[in-house]
């Protein structure tokens, strides 16, 4: 199902929370809300489940082209995955599952027979096949996230939205549920939308990215476009580590933004290049495929430089040492946004 | 025990003092109520608690106080609920008004209520009342009377010396409990699973019967238990209210002290154990719709 939402504004008082958001979810989509808390980005997923109701004057929210800015959250048929799941504390993860199926009029409700069946292919679908009988507060984590992605699937919703689905998770559950979903959304092709604040979650797990600061959506792109061609400075500071260079622009004043794996070091300065600048090594942090290499410039400004270990090894680098650094690519803004 | 990390240091010193606590306050005097009516031979303690005054108001205890307690469960957390999940003009004085009938003396909450429900009473006697007041207005103003004598009559409350008032003053006696212990589990309540239900499709119906009541199920049987045991004790307050005919309308705590009075203070310690003995049977079922409610607590 294809999601559309025109010019929404949601404010509390006067502080404005979304500042007309246009955005376009094609079917089946896979779709990240990017930002830092505060940006807006779980108010607009809760604007869409209609949660939220979107300021006076705001457009709509179309579901496959039909308006449904006024149907009720319980009619707008959408699966909502909560940051802590809330899951049932009383019912164990079948009746949590079946709670969607068992709530349905009468007319539409499934038998028993076929809720039971119904349940168990959640089950297994989420991995927890043997984990029926048991209640919220036995299971881990990783598994209340699974049960409430299962409860929300069951009643069979046209969008799957999840508020930072995997927020209160340690990194390596993380990482294995992440791909895990995606995994999922390639076999069920529903529509998803998934806030998070972690950059490469939202570029690891999704098929676009919608980046958002102070209420608006900066850049909407797929993964590898907003990490190769950042919209604004926004968007590049956010998505990973950076160092900044004034007055270094080509087109005049202004500034470059560079990744500190887009820095190349050099022994020698002819093989560096006429860009080529001096550092003297500070600081060397080992951190497994990626050595970060600190330099200490002669005005006194740090750069932080990421090199591979091979590199790092072939180079054999020494705190202390002087060498030449120079930019492989850079980003360039004109003096025009605050830093 | 030893092992595992202490809040409170000396378990043995806050264990003993909680068994000598009990002990001392709770266990000493109720087996010192056994032992008096233990003085009694077997025959004499079954003649004194079959005596059919004292099985009618036993009856009477047990009926009202049950009552009470059913009325107190369902509007105690209606008032709970409206207290915490509504916003409206002094709502705040309506809360601390709840804490009234605990610090009220009994006594006065019956005389109060007695009053008010008496044939004469402004609650008892409510359409003669009216007549009188509108046609006193009426004089003032020199027109004559508007409302001929009686014409209000029935409107009034039948005396509620009976049953009806003893249940009225109980209810009022423990409407505290029910309100004070559902209110802070629906101040903890997370609005998420209310949205979880409603974007599942429940209605605003099965989100409270499924989602709210089970949670607050709990502190709920538990305020019940408490009003329930606070009306069986009650004394003050009906003695005011209720006429006190033996064997129609006196209570077993009357029963009890009226043995006191004459000096039969065996068969008044009689008496006092079938009523505690009932009343702990009655809340160990309770204490057990409880725990059951609470089952999902129990982790493996």
């Amino acid at each position: 199902m294809t999601i559309e939402i025109r010019n929404i504004s949601k404010s509390y008082g006067d502080n404005k929370i979304l500042q007309n958001i246009d955005l376009k979810i094609e079917s089946g989509e896979l779709v990240a809300l990017l930002g830092p808390s505060g940006s807006g980005k779980t108010t607009l997923l809760r604007v869409i489940a209609g949660i939220e109701q979107a300021d006076e004057g705001s457009g709509p929210v179309l579901f496959d082209d039909v308006d449904v800015s006024d149907v009720d959250l319980g009619k707008r048929r959408i699966g909502f995955v909560f940051q802590h799941y809330a899951l049932f504390k009383h019912m164990n993860v079948f009746e949590n599952i079946a709670f969607g199926l068992r709530a349905k009029p009468r007319r539409e409700r499934p038998g028993e027979a076929q809720i039971r069946e119904k349940v168990q292919t959640l089950l297994d679908l989420i991995q927890l096949g043997n984990m029926a009988q048991r209640y919220p507060s036995q299971l881990s984590g990783g598994q209340r996230q699974r049960v409430a992605l299962a409860r929300a699937l069951a009643v069979e919703p046209r969008v799957l939205l999840l508020d930072e689905p995997f927020g209160a998770l340690d990194a390596t559950v993380r990482r294995e549920l992440r791909r895990w979903l995606r995994r999922l959304h390639d076999t069920i092709h529903v529509t998803t939308i998934f806030v998070t604040h972690d950059q490469e979650e939202a570029l690891e797990v999704s098929d676009r990215v919608a980046v958002m600061n102070a209420g608006r959506i900066e850049q909407y792109a797929p993964p590898q476009e907003v990490y190769e061609k950042p919209a604004s400075p926004f968007v590049f500071k956010f998505l990973g580590n950076y160092n900044l260079f004034h007055g270094r622009g080509q087109s005049g004043d202004g500034a470059a933004l560079v990744r500190p794996h887009d820095i190349v070091i050099h022994r020698d300065r002819d093989s560096a290049g006429p860009d080529a600048r001096l550092g003297l090594v500070s600081h060397i942090g080992f951190g497994g495929p990626v050595v970060k290499v600190e330099l200490e410039t002669e005005d006194k400004t740090h750069v932080d430089v990421e090199v591979t270990t091979p590199t790092f090894n072939d180079l054999a680098l020494k705190r202390g040492e002087t060498v030449w650094f120079a930019l492989r690519t850079q980003q360039e803004y004109e003096y025009d946004f605050v830093i | 025990m030893s092992r595992t990390h202490r809040v409170i240091p000396g378990l043995p010193l806050t264990l003993g003092y909680t068994l000598f606590y009990l002990s001392a306050l709770v266990l000493l005097p109720l087996a010192a109520l056994a032992l008096k009516a233990g003085q009694m031979s077997a025959p004499e303690f079954f003649r004194v608690i079959t005596d059919p005054v004292v099985t009618a108001s036993l009856r009477l205890t047990f009926f009202a106080s049950t009552l009470a307690a059913l009325i107190n469960a369902v509007f105690g957390l209606i008032v709970a609920w409206s207290l915490v999940r509504y916003d409206f003009p002094l709502r705040r004085l309506f809360d601390a008004v709840i804490d009234f009938p605990f610090a009220l003396p009994t006594a006065v909450a019956g005389l109060t209520f007695a009053n008010l429900f008496l044939k004469d009473g402004w609650l008892g006697g409510f359409g003669p009342r009216l007549v009188e007041g509108v046609n006193a207005l009426a004089g003032l103003t020199g027109a004559g009377p508007l409302l001929p004598s009686g014409a209000l009559d029935w409107l009034t409350f039948p005396y509620t010396g009976q049953t009806g008032g003893i249940v009225i003053v109980l209810v009022f006696v423990g409407l505290p409990f029910v309100v004070r212990t559902v209110q802070p589990v629906l101040l903890e309540w997370d609005p998420e699973y209310e949205i979880a239900a409603r974007s599942l499709g429940a209605k605003p119906a099965t989100i409270f019967a499924r989602v709210i009541f089970p949670e607050i199920a709990p502190a709920w049987v538990s305020g019940v238990a408490l009003a329930f045991a606070r009306a069986v004790g009650e004394y003050g307050s009906v003695i005011f209210i209720a006429a006190n005919i033996p064997g129609r309308s006196q209570i077993a705590p009357l029963q009890i002290v009226t043995r006191l009075d004459d000096f039969q203070y065996a068969q008044a310690s009689a008496i006092g154990v079938v009523l505690l003995a009932i009343s702990l049977l009655i809340l160990l079922v309770i204490n057990g719709l409880e725990s059951f409610s609470r089952r999902h607590e129990r982790t493996a």
